[in-house]
């Protein structure tokens, strides 16, 4: 139903294009890290596609693979209803990843969640810091090679 | 380290510098926990921010150690007021990455019960809003509404909170004898006792003065804000999952969605209020369609053979052995597969590698996204005014945080 | 260059391609038991059968997968409904006499029979009849177990005892449904790569004495790694679960060690998982890690104007990482310049995998200390008072009368042995497979292997929650350990990964110029220039 996104972004960007697949009705397309904020704005302003909405803003981690990170970003029309969903991965030696921030506000707390669980830094962004865990917070507990009943130093109170 | 003040003013201001106070984390009126700082000026709200994270208890961490089945009783504890539209909808998810379809009674008593559990919702947030203002006798009218249902919806799955009800490709187990009558005759008593409380609430000059024009969110920072469900309808955003993308058996039924005019507090009650009354119509029509059959579905790769079976050919033994240890192989890939929660979209996104277990999996709450907008809503509106509209949001703190 | 068609995508293969070759290139599974990539064919279980029309003719019959050469022209159908009937017939045939042993037998979680009935069977069973029976848990040899009743006569380990390792142990007896596997008589299986044969067996017949009954497949977590034991870098799994590795599987490498291990390689998981150092020790009372990092930079600085006394042993098991790490601190901070290899000394080596060499990074530590690592610390011994021993493997330059007289012997262990029993203090360090590196092996091929990480650091117990006894949750990388050196010395380097040490090994190293992780790749990678 939204093949009318892939397709734009196929034609408008080929250099930055790295996959892209339909599975299960669900159209993905894979990027390069650099073009992303291209991409975003572009589906933001482009008239036909109208894409207004950031659903949802994660990663997942692939601790074996080249790139570790693979950030994975879901949109969607509220006018023409088409969901698309952006891809784009991030390597353990250089984490760093432009922030959506500028272009839609809600971003602001999804990417502190990633930073807080996955250690994915991003540029330009208002307020870097922990979310969920607390200050003093060792390591990053959502990857792979975080056992899950790893224990943290306790702290006490702040004065 | 947190700083003590949110906004900087110059030295030399002559005028006072703002106060910085913190709003819990326990505190009667923070719904869970949550530490709301905010920097006032006299009683005016100059700035605010929000520190979470007090129950993240990672559900989403769990899951990648679990089968496909054994992640459902975590579902239950994200949204806790409605359980059972959480498990549905990551059933709905793994049930798609098989490519199985659900028989059609299941179908109709997961839209039963899933409408059962956004009334207890409903009935909650309107009620702690109500009380939080001063009005405790319609909070304990909500409270006995909801303590009917409960009572139903103990009778069908076994408990009250921690229902773990839906299984991959059907149900636990089927609706007991006497249930539509039993409804029928619950939901006269609900609609007395919400027709009760309207009476006593929604005309009234005290409830009207302090909801409305607090906490307005317009519709164009609804979107931006990525606010759905009743919070984002009452600000004039008009989408309702069920409605625009149906799932189940709602492209059946007939219903309303309510939209607001003003994005207020008093609008977010009268949504949820109006919402309450098309839940209950859902159900009745429900009741009158459904078809009689079985609950799930008959799919070697799913169900468990049966003992004789197990004990006596090598066939029953290593389909038991595979399907308990190994759990259900879905296939390679990935899917985002959203359902309407009683806050807004509820997405789970699950990515699966071909094993029985799942590799990520992602839970897209709506109460994140309703409160990460509430630094914009408090903004210039008194200290007073952030309880109600703190409370209109309904931010429950198993799904803020998981 | 044949042109063909599976499932009805297109693909040009080489001549002389199978079928089966032809549809792995595209990624088509195709069920198989008694075919295996490294070994002849043997076309004896025929589950591979697939559809095949040449020209426009089909063929009457289905053919083998692992045996047909694709054709020019061929139309292949790996999912029709006949062949799915096929292999329901298959396996009903292999089940027929098959025990009911699911719930005592090793394989269960990894065997072939479960996964292809879970895949392609579900069918009910026909059988009114007893089953046939046979031997069960018979040993044949000191490694291998045979129970002859869950074998399926595949005929793998018959195939690698004739091609692979020459020896000719395994034979297939009788006929019928009474033919079993077993050894030649008066002969046992206990060549150097008997493991491999538990490895490729499909079924539980043929099970390891060491593993047997030790913990199901399901609980263990998979980490790749290589083998330390000779210089060859076998790349190989250690499968492990909570404190223990409990059992080491070959993974494939085609240039280096194939599909296979030798059984020596097999054992190192024993050095890993006890008789660890625990906790560092002067003079034999355990003390904090700190306390004795302060008291060996109290030696060193007794001994800064006298930096010739001062000698380094860096062993050859160490990664290529921290050997630079502790050769770029020492030297620089400290001035040190006497650095020597420690190594294990020569031992047999066949024309299969085995090497004489028995250490895995003697390349790795000559590319990083270059020209000055010297050989002979046991002729040197009498030079040096303060010995640094970065390992605690029982190397061949340890004499126990010489080193006893050394007046300050510091040793970062891993393991108590000899080596720590003499030394004044004990740093104690993760051992190399709870660490990530690369190794540079003989031929100089540089291969990466990753950290066995313990994922449950307590178990829970009566009265809440106990560590395990020996848990080695607080030991240090080596890396961190020399930061923690140098923070309380005062200076302010610092190794927070080993991707630190990395991009300070390209500006020193010229072979390591322009070198990326991710160019590793599955194979590694040979290092010209070394």
């Amino acid at each position: 139903m939204s093949k009318i996104v892939l397709d734009k972004i196929l034609r408008k960007f080929p250099d930055d294009i790295i996959n892209s697949h339909n599975y299960l009705g669900n159209e993905t397309v894979i990027i390069k890290k650099e073009a992303l904020l291209k991409v975003c704005a572009f589906i933001k302003d482009n008239r036909q596609l109208m894409i207004d909405m950031l659903v949802d803003l994660t990663c997942v981690d692939y601790p074996e693979e080249a790139e570790r990170f693979m950030m994975v970003y879901h949109f969607y029309s509220t006018e023409n209803k088409y969901r698309i969903r952006i891809k784009a991965s991030v390597s353990e030696e250089d984490p760093y990843i432009d922030s959506i921030t500028k272009l839609w506000k809600t971003a602001n707390w999804p990417e502190r969640e990633v930073y807080d669980m996955y250690g994915v830094k991003f540029n330009d962004h208002p307020d870097l810091t922990r979310l969920l865990m607390y200050e003093g917070f060792e390591g990053h507990p959502l990857r792979k090679d975080y056992p899950i009943t790893k224990r943290q130093p306790i702290i006490g109170p702040l004065n | 380290m947190t700083e003590n003040k949110i906004t900087n003013r110059n030295a030399g201001d002559l005028d006072s510098s703002t106060m910085h106070i913190n709003m819990g984390p326990s505190h009667p009126a923070m719904h869970g926990v949550v530490n709301i700082q905010v920097d006032i000026d006299g009683e005016n709200v100059v700035d605010s921010k929000l520190e979470i994270g007090y129950l993240h208890r990672g559900f989403e961490k769990s899951a990648e150690y679990k089968t496909y089945k054994q992640v459902i009783p975590y579902t239950d504890r994200l949204n806790y007021v409605s359980p059972l539209l959480n498990n549905f909808g990551y059933t709905l998810a793994v049930e798609k990455m098989l490519g199985i379809d659900v028989p059609r009674r299941t179908k109709f008593i997961r839209v039963i019960m899933g409408e059962l559990s956004r009334l207890t919702d409903h009935l909650t947030c309107n009620a702690a809003v109500m009380m939080e203002n001063g009005g405790f006798t319609p909070f304990l009218y909500y409270m006995k509404a909801r303590e009917y249902l409960y009572a139903l919806i103990e009778k069908v799955t076994g408990a009250r909170l921690t229902v773990n009800y839906s299984r991959i490709g059907g149900l636990r187990n089927d609706l007991p004898e006497g249930f539509k009558e039993e409804t029928l005759k619950i939901f006269t008593d609900v609609e007395e006792i919400i027709a009760d409380v309207d009476k006593m609430v929604t005309r009234n000059r005290i409830f009207m003065d302090r909801w409305k024009d607090t906490g307005i969110l317009s519709r164009e920072d609804a979107i931006a804000w990525n606010i759905t469900g009743p919070v984002g309808r009452a600000s004039g955003f008009d989408y309702d999952v069920r409605r625009d993308h149906p799932y189940f058996v709602y492209d059946e039924l007939e219903f309303e969605v309510p939209i607001g005019k003003h994005g207020d507090t008093y609008d977010r009650y009268l949504v949820r209020d109006e919402e309450m009354h098309q839940s209950i119509s859902i159900v009745r029509q429900a009741l009158e369609l459904i078809p009689k059959g079985p609950i799930s579905v008959d799919d070697p790769r799913i169900t468990m053979p049966s003992k004789t079976k197990v004990y006596n050919s090598i066939e029953g033994m290593m389909t038991n052995f595979k399907l308990v240890i190994e759990g259900v192989k879905v296939p390679a890939g990935e899917i985002y597969s959203f359902t309407e929660a009683g806050n807004g979209e509820l997405g789970y996104y699950i990515v699966s590698d071909g094993t029985g277990k799942p590799y990520r999996v992602r839970l897209k709450p709506p109460c994140f996204y309703n409160t990460q907008a509430l630094s914009s809503m408090i903004k210039g509106n008194t200290i007073a005014d952030i309880i109600p509209i703190f409370g209109s949001i309904n931010m429950i703190a198993g799904e803020l945080d998981r | 260059m044949p042109t063909i068609k599976i499932n009805g995508q297109e693909l040009t293969v080489e001549n002389g391609t199978t079928i089966i070759e032809a549809a792995k290139q595209i990624g088509v599974d195709i069920p198989v038991f008694c075919y295996h990539e490294g070994l002849s064919v043997a076309a004896n279980c025929r589950m591979c059968l697939v559809e095949v029309e040449q020209n426009g003719r089909k063929f009457r019959n289905p053919l083998p997968a692992c045996h047909t050469m694709a054709g020019d022209g061929m139309e292949i159908d790996t999912e029709s409904p006949a062949i799915k009937k096929i292999r329901k017939g298959v396996l009903e045939f292999l089940l027929l006499n098959h025990p009911i042993d699911c719930p005592i037998c090793d394989q269960a979680g990894e065997c072939y029979l479960q996964n292809h009935y879970m895949d392609y069977g579900h069918y009910d069973s026909r059988q009114e009849f007893e089953k046939v029976k046979k031997n069960k848990a018979t040993p044949i040899g000191k490694n291998v177990i045979l129970d002859s009743e869950r074998c399926i006569l595949c005929s793998r380990c018959v195939r690698f005892t004739n091609e692979i390792t020459k020896t000719d142990e395994m034979i297939i007896s009788n006929r019928g449904n009474h033919s079993e596997i077993g050894v030649f008589p008066g002969k046992t299986l206990d060549n150097d790569y008997s493991l491999c044969t538990v490895d490729i067996c499909p079924v539980g017949a043929l099970t390891s004495r060491d593993f047997r009954f030790k913990k199901r497949e399901w609980y263990l977590t998979k980490t790749s790694s290589i083998c330390t034991g000779c210089s060859k870098g076998c790349n190989i799994t250690f499968e492990h679960e909570a404190n223990d590795i409990y059992r080491i599987k070959p993974r494939e490498n085609q240039d280096v060690n194939k599909w296979w291990m030798c059984d020596y390689g097999r054992t190192i998981k024993n050095e890993i998982n006890d008789n660890r150092i625990l906790k560092s020790l002067i003079n034999k009372e355990e003390k904090t890690d700190s306390e004795a990092i302060k008291s060996l930079l109290e030696l060193l600085d007794s001994y800064k104007k006298k930096e010739n006394k001062v000698a380094i042993t860096i062993n050859a098991h160490r990664s290529t990482e921290n050997a630079f790490a502790i050769k770029y601190f020492f030297s620089k901070y400290f001035n040190i310049k006497n650095f020597y290899i420690g190594t294990k000394k020569d031992g047999n080596s066949d024309d299969l995998l085995i090497r004489s060499d028995k250490n895995p990074n003697r390349k790795g530590l000559n590319l990083v200390i270059g020209d000055n690592l010297k050989t002979d610390l046991q002729k040197d011994l009498s030079k040096y008072e303060l010995v640094i021993q970065f390992g605690s493997e029982l190397i061949e330059q340890f004499d126990e009368s010489k080193f006893k007289n050394i007046k300050n012997f510091v040793v970062f262990a891993t393991n108590k042995n000899s080596v720590t029993d003499l030394a004044n203090i004990v740093i104690a360090n993760k051992s190399t497979a709870e660490q990530t590196g690369t190794f540079i092996n003989e031929d100089g091929r540089m291969q990466r292997f990753f950290a066995v990480i313990n994922n449950k650091t307590y178990k829970p117990s009566i009265n809440g929650v106990t560590e395990f006894k020996n848990s080695k949750e607080n030991l240090q990388e080596t890396y961190k350990l020399i930061s923690e050196i140098s923070k309380l010395a005062g200076f302010d380097l610092r190794f927070n990964s080993i991707f630190d040490i990395m991009n300070l090994m390209k500006k020193d190293l010229k072979p390591l110029q322009d070198f990326k992780y991710s160019s590793l790749g599955k194979n590694g990678l040979i290092i010209e220039g070394l």
